[in-house]
C-alpha cells in the first residue's frame, strides 16, 4: 500500500493525502458534532422535563397534602399547553393515582418506582420525568411527567443531514482544492522533468521557462544554471576522455584494470609491444590464468591484488613478466584501486616496462661490486703505504733532527735542514692525503674523549713557537675564563685543526702577533658551541681570494705556493673537520693587515670530572708589576693576573717598570714580570737596573717570544725565573707560587734560574721508559732521542721482552711506549696482558706506524693511555711524556 | 368542622375529628408567622363551653386526635393541647395573659360572645379556628375546615386572618377558599 502511494506522482499523493484528511475531517464533522448536538438536546429535554416536573411537584404538594384534586387536576392542566406534553400522573403515598392525564401512557414500572431521587429517563420517543413530592422532608407521592421528543429526534435527523451535506462539501471542496495545487505545483516539475529528459538525451538548448521568483521559480533558475553547468561539465568530460583516451591509446607504459575476480577490464594497446599480446584477446580473462608470469611470480602478483582488494595503500612494485614469445621482461607495476559503495571494485595498474632499466640495474650493481672491491683494495694500499712510508720517514726525520743537534758546519747544517724540512713536507703532505681520502670516504670517526682544552691551546702555540720568525712576532694566548676545564671532544682532531690554522698564521706572519683565542659563543644542555679564532698579523688574503682558500688544492695565489709551500689541502680538511664537528670555518682578512680565521666547533662538557682552574694560595693577594709593549699580551696577562686575585700594575717599557717601583714606598711590589723585547728599555736592561736599585729578594720574571740562549741572558740580567711566549697560565701561576713561596721560606740561590725546561729537567732525570720496538733504526733514533734528552731508556725488541722485563721491575719504569707490530707479541697482545697481570697505573703509549682509521680507538681498547703516530717526533713525543710522566709527577 | 350543628356546617359531610386535626396542623405550617410567635412550643387552646356537654366532647374529641400528632412537628416546632372552658370575657383575657396561646379553636357552643372574642383574638393575635363557616365569612373569625363536595375543604377570610397576626403562603391559599368579602 504504501509502495504503491510512493509510486505516485506529487498531484496524485496530494489528492490522496488531501482526501485522505478531507474524508477525516467529513466523518468528524458528520459523526461527532450531531452526537455532541444529540446528547446536548437530549439533556436539555431531560433538564427541562424535571424542572417542569419539580415545578408542577411543587404547585401540587399542597393539593396533595390537603387531597385538593381539583386544584391539582388545575395545575396538570397547565401542562398539556406544552406542545410536546404527553401525560402527567400523580400518585399519593399510598400508591393510588391522585390525580393524572393520559395515565395509560405512563408504563406500569414506572407507578411502582418509590425512589425518592429525581431522574428522567428517555423511553421511545418519550422522555419521562419522576420525581417525589414532598412537603417538610415528607414524601407525600410521586410525580410522573411524559414529554414527547419526536420533535427532537426529527431536529436531531435534520442535523444529521446537514452535517452530512457539509462533509460531503467539504471533501469535494478540499480533493478539488488538491487537484489545483497539485497542478499548480507539478505543473513546473513536469517542464523540468521534460528539459532533463531532453538534456539527457544530449540537448541542452532547452531551458525551463522561468515564470516566477517562487521556490517554483527559484528551482527552474537553478535548473537550468545546473544545466548549463553540466554542459560544460560533460564538454569538458568528453575533451578529459579524449585526452584521456589519446594518452591510453599512445602511452607507452601498459594502463590495465581488472576486479575482484582478477578479470581483466581495460587494457591499453601498449600492452603489445610489452607483452606481445592483443589487448582483445586479453580482455574479460583472468590474468592469473594468462601465461604472462611465472608460477612463482603468479603467486606474488595474486597476493598483492588481494591486499588492494582488501584496502592496503598500493605501492610501485616490480615483477617479471614472461611475454607472448616467451621472453622475461621487466614491469614496475604501480596500482591505485577505485571504490565502489566503500568496497575496492576496481584495480587499476600502470605497467612501467623497465627491462633496460633492469639491465642497466644489473650491470650498476656489478660495478658497485667491482669498485667496493677496488675502493677496499685502495684502503687496504693506503694503510699498507702509510705504514710503509712512515717507517722510513721516521728514520730520515728522526735523524735529521738528530743531527741538527750535533756540530755541523753551515753547509752540513743547510743540507740538513732541507732533508728535514722535505721530509716534513712529505709527511704532511701524506698526512693530508691520507686524511682528505678519509673524509672523503666517510671513514673519518671522531674519539669522544676528556681533554684540557687550555693545556692543548698552550700545547700547540709551543709546537708553532719554532716556525716564527724570532724576536719579530708575538704569539699570544687568550683563554675564556667561563671555559670548562675539562671538555669532551677528538682532542687530535682539535689540535690537528689548530697546529693547521696556527702553523698557516705562523707561516704567513713575518712581524707583529699571532693571538689563539678561545671563547664560548652558545650553551645548550651539556653542550657549548666553542669559538676559536687565530688573528695575525700577516700578510693577509686579496678579497676575491678568500671565498676560495677553502676549496680543494687551493692557495691565495700559485706565488704562494711557491713561496710558502704547502699542498693548499690543509684548510679543505680542516673546513670538513669542523663541519664534522658541528661547526664552521671561516675567514675575514684584508690583504697587507692581518686575516682572522674562525673556527667554531660543537662540544661535550665533561660530566665525570668536573675540573677547577685551581689558583695556587701563595700569589693571592701579591701585588704584581706587569710590563709589556704588545698591548694584547698585556691585557691578557693583567686579566690572568687579575683573575688569579692578584693586585697588578701594568706600564708597556721598562723605564715605566722601574719608575713604578720608585714609586711604591708605601706598598711595595711582591713579584715583577717583564717582557724582555721591550722599547725604551728590554727587559733585560730594567732588571739590571731593579736589581742594582731595588730589594735583591725580589722575585723577576722574563717572558720572551724568543727562547734562544735567553736562560743565559736571563740570569746575568738578575732573573728569577723565564717563561716563553705566550705565557701559559698554568705554568706562570705555578712559577710565581714557586718563587714567592721560595722567598719567603728559604733564600733562592740567585744563580739557579727557574724555568720551564728547569722545572721539566728536575722531573725528567728521574724518568725511565721502557721501549718496545722491533726496528733497529727506530730502536736506534728513539733511544739517543731520549738519552739526549736526559731520559732513562731500556730497549725490548719484541712485546714478549718487554712484558718480561716490565714484570721482573716494575718499579723501574715510569712509562713504556710500544710499537703495535712486533714479532712474538705484538704492542696489543702485550698491553693486554701486563693490564691482566695487574699494571693498570704504569702509562703504555702506543707508537705505530698505522694511521688508518680506527688504529686509536683500538689501542685505547686494548688498555694503552695514549697513541703516537710514527715517524717519531721529537716535539710530539716530549708531549707525551710530559704529560703522563712530568706533569703527574 | 368538629361536630358542630347541622346549620352552621357548610356541608353536610362529616369531617372525622382525626382528618380535622391534621387538617389543622397541616394549615397551621403554611402559616409563615407562627415560628416568630413562639419558639420552644406551640400552644392550641380548643375552647369549649362548660355549659353544653356536646361543645366539651367535642373539645375532648379533637384533644385526643391532636394528641395522636403529638410527634409532628410545624415548622420545626412542636405543640401542646390545652383544653378550655369559656367563662368570659375577663376570664379569657386572664387565660390568654397566663398562657400565650398561639392558635384556638372554638367548640360547638362558644360562640355566643363571639364580637368579644374576636375583638380579644385580633387583639392578642391569637389565630382563631371555628366550627361555624358564617362566623369566617362574617370577619369575626379566621378559619374553618369543612366538606366540600365529599371532600374537605379549607375556608379562611384572609383579612381576620391578618388581623389575627398570620402570614399564609401563595400555595396555601391557592387550595383555600378565601371568603372575604
Amino acid at each position: 500500500m504504501f509502495s504503491l502511494y510512493n509510486n505516485l506522482n506529487i498531484r496524485y499523493k496530494l489528492i490522496c493525502t488531501f482526501s485522505f484528511f478531507a474524508i477525516l475531517i467529513g466523518v468528524f464533522v458528520f459523526f461527532f458534532f450531531p452526537y455532541q448536538q444529540k446528547v446536548q438536546i437530549l439533556q436539555q429535554v431531560k433538564n427541562n422535563a424535571i424542572a417542569m416536573s419539580k415545578m408542577t411537584a411543587d404547585n401540587i404538594a399542597t393539593s396533595l397534602e390537603f387531597g385538593d384534586t381539583t386544584t391539582a387536576k388545575e395545575v396538570l392542566s397547565i401542562l398539556k399547553d406544552n406542545n410536546n406534553f404527553k401525560f402527567a400522573v400523580i400518585i399519593d403515598s399510598n400508591g393510588n393515582i391522585f390525580e393524572e392525564i393520559n395515565k395509560d401512557l405512563l408504563p406500569q414500572t414506572f407507578m411502582s418506582d418509590k425512589s425518592k431521587q429525581k431522574k428522567c429517563t428517555l423511553l421511545g420517543d418519550t422522555a419521562i420525568a419522576a420525581l417525589p413530592i414532598n412537603s417538610e422532608n415528607v414524601v407525600l407521592g410521586h410525580f410522573f411527567l411524559g414529554l414527547s421528543i419526536e420533535s427532537i429526534n426529527n431536529k436531531i435527523k435534520r442535523n444529521n443531514s446537514i452535517a452530512l451535506l457539509v462533509s460531503g462539501l467539504l471533501v469535494v471542496f478540499l480533493v478539488m482544492s488538491s487537484s489545483f495545487i497539485g497542478n499548480i505545483i507539478t505543473k513546473p516539475i513536469h517542464k523540468v522533468i521534460d528539459v532533463s529528459s531532453k538534456i539527457a538525451q544530449g540537448d541542452f538548448t532547452i531551458k525551463v521557462p522561468v515564470d516566477s521568483t517562487d521556490e517554483i521559480g527559484k528551482l527552474a533558475d537553478a535548473f537550468n544554471k545546473m544545466s548549463k553547468k553540466l554542459e560544460t561539465g560533460i564538454f569538458e568530460l568528453e575533451k578529459s576522455e579524449q585526452r584521456y583516451r589519446l594518452h591510453f591509446e599512445n602511452i607507452n607504459d601498459v594502463i590495465v584494470s581488472f576486479n575482484e575476480h582478477f578479470v581483466l577490464g581495460d587494457i591499453s594497446p601498449s600492452v603489445k609491444k610489452f607483452l606481445g599480446y592483443n589487448p582483445k584477446d586479453m580482455v574479460g580473462k583472468n590474468f592469473i590464468e594468462l601465461n604472462i608470469f611465472s608460477a612463482e611470480t603468479i603467486a606474488k602478483v595474486k597476493k598483492r591484488g588481494e591486499r588492494l582488494l582488501n584496502g592496503e595503500q598500493p605501492t610501485a612494485l616490480q615483477y617479471e613478466f614472461i611475454t607472448k614469445g616467451g621472453k622475461i621482461k621487466y614491469g614496475e607495476v604501480s596500482s591505485t584501486v577505485l571504490f565502489t559503495n566503500g568496497k575496492v571494485s576496481t584495480v587499476v595498474s600502470i605497467i612501467r616496462d623497465i627491462s633496460e632499466r633492469k639491465r642497466y640495474e644489473n650491470e650498476l650493481k656489478e660495478s658497485k661490486i667491482v669498485a667496493e672491491n677496488a675502493n677496499q683494495a685502495k684502503s687496504n694500499f693506503l694503510a699498507n703505504m702509510s705504514h710503509e712510508i712512515r717507517t722510513p720517514m721516521n728514520g730520515i726525520i728522526g735523524f735529521t733532527e738528530m743531527l741538527l743537534d750535533t756540530r755541523l758546519n753551515d753547509e752540513q747544517k743547510d743540507y740538513t735542514q732541507t732533508i728535514n724540512q722535505s721530509g716534513e713536507a712529505l709527511l704532511s703532505l701524506i698526512n693530508d692525503i691520507l686524511d682528505f681520502s678519509k673524509i672523503e670516504a666517510g671513514k673519518i670517526d671522531f674519539d669522544d674523549v676528556d681533554f684540557d682544552l687550555e693545556v692543548l691551546a698552550y700545547d700547540v702555540c709551543e709546537l708553532i713557537r719554532p716556525r716564527i720568525e724570532k724576536g719579530k712576532v708575538d704569539v699570544l694566548c687568550r683563554i675564556a675564563d667561563d671555559l670548562p676545564a675539562v671538555i669532551k671532544g677528538d682532542p687530535t682532531r682539535f689540535r690537528q685543526v689548530l697546529i693547521n690554522l696556527m702553523g698557516n698564521a705562523a707561516k704567513f706572519t713575518k712581524q707583529g702577533e699571532i693571538e689563539l683565542s678561545l671563547d664560548i659563543d652558545q650553551e645548550r644542555d651539556e653542550q657549548f658551541l666553542l669559538h676559536v679564532k687565530v688573528r695575525d698579523t700577516g700578510i693577509g688574503i686579496p678579497a676575491d681570494k678568500v671565498g676560495t682558500i677553502f676549496d680543494l688544492f687551493q692557495q691565495a695565489d700559485t706565488s704562494t705556493t711557491r713561496e710558502y709551500g704547502g699542498t693548499g689541502l690543509g684548510l679543505s680538511i680542516c673546513l670538513k673537520l669542523a663541519q664534522l664537528m658541528g661547526g664552521d670555518l671561516w675567514v675575514e682578512s684584508k690583504q697587507g693587515t692581518g686575516s682572522t680565521f674562525h673556527l667554531t666547533a660543537w662540544l661535550k662538557q665533561a660530566v665525570s670530572q668536573k675540573k677547577k682552574r685551581i689558583i695556587p694560595a701563595e700569589i693571592k693577594g701579591k701585588k704584581v708589576l706587569l710590563a709589556d709593549d704588545n698591548q694584547n699580551n698585556l691585557t691578557i696577562l693583567k686579566d690572568v693576573l687579575e683573575k688569579a686575585e692578584m693586585e697588578v700594575v701594568a706600564c708597556t717599557n721598562g723605564r715605566d717598570a722601574v719608575e713604578s717601583l720608585n714609586h711604591c714606598n708605601s706598598a711595595p711590589f711582591d713579584i715583577v714580570i717583564l717582557d724582555i723585547m721591550m722599547p725604551e728599555m728590554t727587559g733585560y736592561e730594567a732588571a739590571r737596573k731593579i736589581r742594582s736599585q731595588f730589594d735583591k729578594s725580589l722575585p723577576l720574571i722574563a717572558f720572551s717570544s724568543s727562547i734562544e740562549g735567553s736562560s743565559r741572558k736571563c740570569v746575568d740580567a738578575g732573573f728569577d725565573g723565564f717563561l716563553p711566549k705566550p705565557i701559559n697560565r698554568v705554568k706562570l701561576l705555578k712559577m710565581m707560587a714557586r718563587l714567592l713561596g721560595a722567598s719567603t721560606s728559604e733564600q733562592q740561590n740567585v744563580n739557579n734560574i727557574v724555568t720551564q725546561h728547569s722545572m721539566r729537567e728536575e722531573a725528567k732525570l728521574s724518568v725511565s721508559i721502557l721501549l718496545a720496538e722491533d726496528n733497529p733504526v727506530n730502536q736506534k733514533l728513539a733511544t739517543k732521542l731520549f738519552k739526549k734528552a736526559g731520559y732513562n731508556v731500556e730497549v725490548a725488541d719484541n712485546g714478549r721482552k718487554a712484558v718480561d722485563l716490565y714484570c721482573e721491575t716494575p718499579d723501574a719504569f715510569d712509562l713504556i711506549l710500544m710499537d703495535i707490530q712486533m714479532p712474538k707479541l705484538n704492542g696489543l697482545e702485550a698491553t693486554q696482558e701486563l693490564r691482566n697481570k695487574g699494571f693498570n697505573k704504569v702509562p703504555i703509549i702506543a707508537m705505530t706506524a698505522n694511521a688508518m682509521k680506527g688504529d686509536r680507538e683500538i689501542c685505547i681498547a686494548a688498555g694503552m693511555n695514549d697513541y703516537i703516530a710514527k715517524p717519531i717526533k721529537r716535539d710530539v713525543v716530549f708531549a707525551v711524556l710530559k704529560k703522563w710522566v712530568i706533569e703527574k709527577t | 368542622m368538629f361536630s358542630f350543628p347541622k346549620d352552621t356546617r357548610a356541608d353536610d359531610g362529616y369531617l372525622p375529628p382525626d382528618l380535622q386535626a391534621k387538617l389543622l396542623l397541616t394549615v397551621l405550617a403554611y402559616d409563615k408567622n407562627l415560628p416568630k410567635k413562639t419558639t420552644d412550643t406551640i400552644d392550641i387552646g380548643l375552647m369549649y363551653l362548660p355549659s353544653l356537654q356536646d361543645s366539651y366532647q367535642e373539645a375532648m374529641d379533637l384533644e385526643a386526635s391532636l394528641k395522636k400528632f403529638k410527634e409532628k412537628k410545624i415548622n420545626g416546632i412542636g405543640f401542646t393541647v390545652h383544653p378550655l372552658a369559656y367563662v368570659g370575657e375577663q376570664s379569657l383575657r386572664q387565660v390568654l395573659q397566663d398562657t400565650p396561646f398561639s392558635v384556638i379553636c372554638i367548640m360547638y357552643g362558644a360562640t355566643k360572645d363571639i364580637k368579644i372574642i374576636s375583638r380579644i383574638f385580633k387583639n392578642k393575635k391569637v389565630f382563631s379556628c371555628v366550627s361555624s363557616i358564617e362566623a369566617v365569612r362574617s370577619g369575626d373569625l379566621s378559619l374553618h375546615i369543612g366538606i366540600k363536595e365529599k371532600k374537605p375543604k379549607i375556608y379562611i377570610n384572609l383579612s381576620s386572618a391578618v388581623a389575627e397576626g398570620t402570614d399564609f403562603s401563595a400555595k396555601f391559599l391557592r387550595i383555600a377558599e378565601v371568603l372575604d368579602q
